[in-house]
C-alpha cells in the first residue's frame, strides 16, 4: 500500500478491497451482516499489514502470528459495533498496539532485549568491509527493542509504517505533542545505539 | 538551550515534525554548532536505516499460517448473523420483564395462618408434661391451656414450630391459604397411654391452594 493509499484508508475515504472489486465500507457492511467471505476479505486485505506491525512492535515472529490472530479474532467479535462508514485501518492500529501491549507485558521478561544483550559477535567489525543491508536492519531492531514501548509504537506507526503524527496520535489515543516526545526520544535514541555500534567496529 | 535539548529538535526536524518556529530557532543553532550539524547528518543515516524495515515483508507461509488460525478461532465461535441475535435478545427481554412484573404485583390476598388443630380433649400423661416442660421452658402438663370452646384447642407449640416452619416457605401458589392440621387419631385406651410413654405423634400439615387439583401435604414427626 503507497502512502497515499494508506492516507486514503486512515482518512475513511472509499479504497477498494483487493480483488473484491467492491470498496471496503461495502465489504464491512456485508461482513456486519455476517457474511464470512466479506470477513474473509478483510483480513486478507489488511492480514500482512497487522502482522508485519506486530513483528515490529514485539520482535518476535510467534509472539506477532499469535497477535495478528488475536487481533483478527477481536474485530470478529466487535464486528458488531462497527460503523461500516468509518475506516478499518485505524481500529486495527490501534488493536495491534493494545494486543502486542498486552503480550509485551506477559512475555517482558523475554522480550525485552537491552543493549547489553544484543548478540555483537554475529556483527561484521571489519571496518574494511560495509556491513549488509541485513545486518543493518538487525541493528536497528536491536535498537528499537531497546525503546520504551510507547515510544516504540510511535517510532514504528510513524517511521517505518509511514503515518502522519495526527494519525499516530489518534491511533495510540495521545496528544500530537506527546507523540512527537516520543518520536524525538526514540530517534535519538536509535541514533546513540548505531553510534556505540560503529564505536566498537573501530 | 544547549545542544541536548537541540537534539531533539534535529530529530523532529529531520521528517518534518518540528513546527516551523521551532524550525528557525534550530536553523540558527545548526549555523553556529558543527557538533549539531554532524549529529543531524548521524541521524540522516540512522532514520534511513530504520525506514529500511518497511521494505521488509512476511512470508507468505507465515501469513497463511495466521489467516489459518484466525479463520479456525472464528469457527469455534460460530455465531448466529446479526438478526438472529436482535431476536434473541427481544426475545430475551420480554421473558425478563414479564418474570419481573409477575414477582412484583403478585401478592397473596389473606396472610397465612397458624392452624388450629380440631381434636377431642385428651389426657395428658405426666411423662408428657416433662417433655413439654423440657422443650416448652417451663410449662407443665397443668399449665397446658384449656380446652377452648367447641372442642378447640391452640396448636401445641410443637404444632406452631412445624406450622412456622412451613409459613417460612416460599408461599408458591397459597393464595386463600387454609392450613388443616390435624392430629393423628390418638388411641382411645386411657390405660395404655398411662402403661407406656406416648410416642411423638407426627402432624400432618395441609395447604390448600387455589387450584383445586394442587393440595400440599407435610408431615412432621
Amino acid at each position: 500500500m503507497e502512502s497515499n493509499e494508506l492516507a486514503l484508508a486512515m482518512s475513511g475515504s472509499a479504497l477498494e478491497v483487493e480483488g473484491s472489486g467492491k470498496t471496503e465500507e461495502q465489504v464491512l457492511k456485508r461482513a456486519i451482516a455476517g457474511d464470512r467471505l466479506a470477513f474473509d476479505q478483510i483480513v486478507l486485505q489488511y492480514e500482512r499489514r497487522v502482522l508485519i506491525t506486530a513483528w515490529r512492535l514485539l520482535g518476535s515472529k510467534e509472539d506477532s502470528q499469535d497477535a495478528a490472530q488475536e487481533v483478527f479474532l477481536r474485530l470478529y467479535r466487535y464486528l458488531d459495533h462497527f460503523d461500516e462508514k468509518r475506516p478499518l485501518l485505524p481500529w486495527l492500529y490501534r488493536m495491534t498496539v493494545n494486543v502486542c501491549h498486552d503480550l509485551y507485558r506477559k512475555r517482558r521478561q523475554d522480550s525485552t532485549l537491552a543493549a547489553a544483550e544484543v548478540d555483537w559477535t554475529t556483527l561484521t567489525y571489519d571496518p574494511g568491509v560495509e556491513i549488509t543491508r541485513s545486518e543493518q536492519r538487525r541493528i536497528i531492531k536491536a535498537a528499537i527493542k531497546t525503546l520504551t514501548e510507547k515510544e516504540r509504537a510511535a517510532v514504528v506507526l510513524r517511521d517505518i509504517e509511514g503515518l502522519t503524527t495526527k494519525d499516530v496520535a489518534g491511533v495510540l489515543g495521545s496528544s500530537e505533542t506527546t507523540v512527537r516526545s516520543q518520536i524525538s526520544m526514540a530517534r535519538v535514541k536509535i541514533r546513540k545505539f548505531v553510534d556505540r555500534f560503529e564505536k566498537r567496529r573501530l | 538551550m544547549n545542544c541536548l535539548d537541540f537534539e531533539k529538535l534535529i530529530a523532529l526536524d529531520i521528517e518534518g515534525d518540528l513546527p516551523e518556529l521551532k524550525a528557525e530557532k534550530l536553523g540558527a543553532h545548526l549555523k553556529a554548532c558543527r557538533n549539531c550539524r554532524e549529529f543531524k547528518d548521524e541521524l540522516r543515516a540512522s532514520q534511513a536505516m530504520l525506514k529500511s524495515l518497511a521494505e521488509e515483508s512476511a512470508e507468505e507461509a507465515v501469513l497463511e499460517e495466521v489467516r489459518g488460525r484466525v479463520l479456525e478461532g472464528i469457527a469455534a465461535e460460530a455465531k448466529p448473523p446479526r438478526f438472529l441475535a436482535w431476536r434473541f435478545a427481544v426475545g430475551a427481554a420480554l421473558v425478563t420483564t414479564a418474570i419481573v412484573a409477575a414477582v412484583t404485583l403478585w401478592r397473596p390476598r389473606t396472610p397465612l395462618q397458624v392452624a388450629r388443630i380440631s381434636q377431642p380433649p385428651m389426657q395428658e400423661h405426666p411423662d408428657v408434661g416433662t417433655r413439654q416442660r423440657g422443650q416448652d421452658g417451663g410449662a407443665t402438663a397443668s399449665e397446658t391451656p384449656a380446652p377452648q370452646r367447641g372442642g378447640e384447642k391452640q396448636a401445641s407449640p410443637e404444632v406452631t414450630r412445624a406450622a412456622s416452619k412451613a409459613s417460612e416457605r416460599p408461599p408458591a401458589r397459597t393464595e386463600k391459604a387454609e392450613h388443616v392440621v390435624r392430629r393423628q387419631k390418638q388411641s382411645q385406651a386411657p390405660l395404655a397411654a398411662h402403661l407406656e410413654p406416648p410416642q411423638p405423634e407426627p402432624l400432618t400439615v395441609k395447604f390448600m391452594t387455589d387450584d383445586p387439583n394442587v393440595v400440599i401435604y407435610w408431615q412432621v414427626d
